[in-house]
């Protein structure tokens, strides 16, 4: 029965807690992590500083805690053990990150390598101190039980291949398998000032206006286009025939003068498909002039 | 060779190449999903590759031969495979709403080098910043990422979940085998293969909840002589800590469940010395954990009461209005387009639950006095999920299913070791056996299924065809090419009025800030009016520094998914028939205070110059009703 009247405690009653030693020295492991965290810092970003730094990263903080309160002795259960290292890193991070926030110093890489190296020294400590003060062994939070013994490694290379043969399927279906095709786009858009001008532009009336703008053809294949520009109504520069290569970007501009009468007049730049001439997208733009009698 | 060894090397084959080929199958699903119509194809070939993988991992977990360390393996295989979906779905770049939420900020975060930056889609996530500090602090260390680190983060996250919910239940019930069954339920729950997958708060602070559970019950079943009890204690306390830290619903229900554990150790405290020590450390832990979130409330994140209570408030009243005949239920599934295979699983869970739980809390209750006063707490957490069903029936059903990942853990406590139970007693003899696994895999597989069709719907599911204010399917490269050429050209954090789901690119990949529409900001109705909007609102966005509108013209020839335009405030939230008038769209180029500097097929992004809502321009075209200076002039 999975229940029964039995007082239960860990480790079950009948089983030694350090049958085996086979989990020697964990504070060795633990500095060795902490000095490969450190060091691969020096590594430039790349797969290889990810390699070096990443096993270390997540269950150095979480061991050493473990370690501190003097749980990594004896025999321990390793998938749940690693498993509650890992986690107790990722709860470490958080609450670490806070403290070093309320004191005013910056998240950064060396803020993140000294934290946890100067975690670990605070639970070799801790240990040496519990050590000393309780003369006898703490037993694992998480003990191995005996069956164990049966066939541990097997699964665990057991899981490692399946993880690796699946890693290999699923890269293998992304890249192989047919993709969703992203429906094709374009962008037209004003470049230079006259993107960025936090108003209407104000010109001189009768004078010559230019109008930077750009055409960014996001299809598959080399588009032909049109633009018209057309100011209040009437045609304002001759049509433009451009034509742009895929994923590839057209800057030019637009010019025509500003001889209407009145102050404020609507520039509209029209992108057409130089095929079906119809419209693509289209650009408004409002002209203020500094004529007399405009408002300034 | 014994049958032993025989039934053991099959087992040993056939889970590993159930898991391959059903990745294979994942990866094919996603792939028709993304280039074929939308059908029942993906669904069909989805469903067949989950079964492929995990049946003979239930089979043998569920079976009596299998060694603890297989067990283990095996829960480590399912919560690893368990990710796949969420992965295929997004591979490259995060996808749904919440997650591009915590990506930008997580990311801002790393840039920055402190917590509680603003947040420009989802607020509350400033005050709870757990998962953005983690992201940060090991993109800091590994050069890697931050969908990188998150992906990586949330494959550990599952496997991490399932290994704690096995060893929690192995502890109470000192059964691998119902640790095994227990991880595979506590997999089934509705979040656990989409909604926890996603790089948000929840998928993080959810896993600290599980394991704060198992150092209470480690502490509560640990020996009181070795010390171990303590220890147990402080790991906990560091684990609700950091839950408190990362997410405030989570924070929560770890209280809640940590109440109900100490109202069973407290109904078993009369025992014995012990039983009394066990059940004052419970309630030590549990105030403390209580007035840890509370202050986090109070000091750090008052805003959470007002951001989390309308939820409640709301399901309760259309409870009540449920049961007084005032409203009448909300279809479940309306204009779904998942299979009736998965909406029949999803109307079978809750009663096959509520039929096992029921025979499971009878025997419970009938060797109440062998029972754990842990398992007692943790099946009265469980129990909360039927008193969330009728939830299902309102407009808050988000609330219900989004409780599930936590109230599943008490669930899996009660079932599993029933479920071991009831398959010992039919193990005698091979025929009894496979009938017995047969019916404890249909019960498995109804309630994955059912609780999948549940959670997400097809557009979060799978890849397809463009699907106005989906979130996913809406989210093209078009509107990210935009959010970027905003980001590019005219730089970050700028003020820009938005509806929903164009916001969800600009704040995120565009890095800028967003309008948040209310009354007192109605911004709807620039995109809803074929009118000048309010004086009201042109005075507020003036006032506010809004500079830029930004326009998705898809909005005018769709309903939207979620059910909103902009917010749930809206005019016609909900409730709409029809699309805004084209004339609503029209009105844009003939308004002068609007200079439009970026279009696409589908976008357009204006400038906002409010000193010229009073100018007339020389030419005007018959929409004077739109040009209030020209009014004024004639």
């Amino acid at each position: 029965m999975p229940c029964s009247n039995k007082p239960y405690t860990f480790p079950p009653a009948g089983l030694p807690s350090e049958a085996v030693m086979v989990y020697r020295r964990p504070a060795t492991w633990l500095l060795i992590g902490a000095a490969l965290l450190t060091c691969g810092q020096f590594v430039p970003e790349t797969v290889a500083r990810a390699v070096i730094v990443l096993i270390p990263a997540l269950l150095l903080p979480g061991a050493s805690l473990l370690l501190g309160l003097g749980l990594l002795r004896g025999r321990w259960d390793p998938v749940p053990t690693l498993a509650l290292c890992a986690i107790t890193s990722f709860a470490f991070y958080p609450l670490a990150g806070l403290l070093i926030n309320a004191a005013g110093i910056r998240l950064s890489t060396l803020s993140v390598s000294v934290e946890v190296d100067i975690f670990l020294m605070l639970m070799l400590g801790l240990r040496s101190a519990i050590g000393v003060r309780q003369n006898r062994r703490s037993a694992p939070l998480l003990p191995a039980l005996q069956s164990d013994n049966q066939g541990g490694l097997l699964w665990a290379g057991w899981l490692a291949g399946v993880a690796v043969a699946c890693a290999i399927v699923l890269v293998a279906g992304l890249l192989l398998l047919p993709k969703q095709t992203p429906s094709p786009f374009t962008e037209f858009y004003f470049t230079g000032v006259t993107a960025r001008l936090s108003g209407t532009i104000t010109t001189s009336g009768g004078g010559h206006f230019v109008a930077p703008v750009a055409v960014r053809n996001q299809s598959t294949k080399t588009e032909d286009y049109v633009i018209k520009a057309v100011l209040d109504g009437a045609i304002f520069a001759p049509d433009r025939l451009i034509s742009i290569p895929k994923s590839r970007t057209w800057t030019g501009s637009i010019g025509g003068f500003l001889d209407q009468p009145g102050c404020l007049h609507q520039l509209v730049i029209t992108l057409l498909n130089r095929s079906n001439q119809s419209e693509v997208s289209s650009l408004d733009l409002w002209l203020r002039t500094s004529a007399p009698g405009c408002p300034k | 060779m014994t049958w032993q060894r025989r039934v053991f090397r099959t087992s040993f084959a056939s889970s590993a190449l159930g898991l391959v080929i059903g990745s294979g199958l994942l990866c094919l699903s996603y792939s028709v999903a993304a280039t074929q119509k939308p059908g029942q194809l993906e669904f069909a070939i989805f469903w067949f590759g989950e079964l492929v993988a995990l049946v003979p991992l239930m089979l043998r977990l569920a079976g009596p031969s299998a060694a603890r360390s297989e067990r283990l393996a095996l829960v480590t295989a399912a919560g690893l495979f368990a990710f796949v979906p969420k992965f295929l779905r997004d591979p490259t770049s995060p996808l749904y709403h919440d997650e591009l939420g915590h990506w930008r900020q997580a990311d801002a975060v790393f840039h920055a080098g402190h917590a509680f930056l603003p947040n420009a889609l989802i607020h509350i996530i400033t005050y709870f910043p757990g998962l953005e500090l983690l992201t940060a602090s090991l993109r800091n260390v590994t050069g890697l990422s931050t969908f990188q680190v998150g992906e990586m983060l949330l494959w550990l996250l599952h496997v991490i979940a399932l290994i704690g919910v096995f060893v929690l239940i192995e502890r109470l019930t000192r059964s691998a085998r119902a640790g095994g069954l227990g991880a595979l339920i506590y997999a089934a729950n509705p979040s656990f293969m989409f909604f926890n997958s996603q790089f948000s708060y929840e998928s993080l602070a959810i896993v600290f909840f599980i394991w704060a559970l198992v150092c209470v019950v480690g502490a509560q079943t640990a020996a009181q002589t070795n010390g171990s009890r303590w220890r147990w204690a402080l790991l906990g306390l560091v684990m609700a800590c950091a839950c408190v830290v990362t997410h405030h619903l989570s924070s929560y229900a770890l209280v809640a469940a940590l109440a109900c554990l100490s109202l069973g150790a407290m109904w078993r405290r009369r025992r014995t010395l012990d039983a009394r020590r066990r059940a004052r450390l419970t309630w030590a832990f549990t105030l403390v954990s209580a007035a840890i979130a509370g202050a986090w409330v109070v000091l750090v994140a008052p805003g959470t009461i007002g951001y989390l209570s309308p939820y409640p408030s709301h399901a309760i009243t259309e409870v009540l209005a449920l049961l007084s005949h005032h409203s009448s239920p909300r279809q479940l599934f309306r204009g779904s387009s998942v299979p009736a295979y998965e909406r029949v699983a999803a109307f079978l869970t809750p009663p096959l639950l509520a039929g096992l739980v029921g025979l499971s809390l009878w025997r419970m209750v009938r060797n109440h006095r062998s029972q754990r006063a842990s398992v007692l707490g943790l099946a009265a957490f469980g129990l909360f999920y039927f008193a969330s069903l009728p939830v299902m029936l309102t407009g808050e059903s988000q609330g219900a299913t989004r409780s599930w990942a936590f109230s599943y853990l008490g669930l899996s406590v009660i079932l599993a070791p029933f479920a071991v139970v009831v398959l010992r007693r039919f193990d005698l003899t091979f025929f009894r056996r496979i009938a017995a696994l047969a019916a404890t895999l249909g019960v498995l597989v109804v309630m994955l299924v059912g609780n999948v069709s549940l959670d997400v719907n097809a557009a979060y599911r799978f890849p397809g065809p463009y699907v106005y204010d989906s979130d996913t399917r809406s989210l093209t490269p078009e509107l990210q090419s935009a959010a970027n050429w905003l980001r590019e050209y005219v730089g970050p954090n700028q003020n820009v009025v938005t509806d929903r789901d164009t916001g969800v690119a600009l704040g995120t990949f565009g890095q800028q800030n967003l309008a948040t529409a209310w009354a007192g900001l109605p911004t709807w109705q620039l995109y809803f009016s074929s009118g000048l909007p309010s004086q009201h609102l042109l005075s507020a966005l003036r006032g506010q520094g809004y500079r830029y509108l930004v326009v998705d013209t898809e909005m005018y020839h769709n309903l939207p998914e979620v059910g909103v335009y902009v917010e749930p405030d809206e005019p016609g939230a909900f409730a709409r028939a029809h699309p805004p008038s084209l004339s609503a769209l029209a009105k844009f180029a003939s308004l002068p205070w609007l200079t439009e500097i970026f279009s696409t097929q589908h976008l357009r992004i204006y400038r906002f110059d409010f000193s010229q809502v009073d100018a007339c321009p020389a030419v005007t075209n018959p929409t004077l009703s739109l040009l209030p200076g020209c009014r004024a002039k004639q």
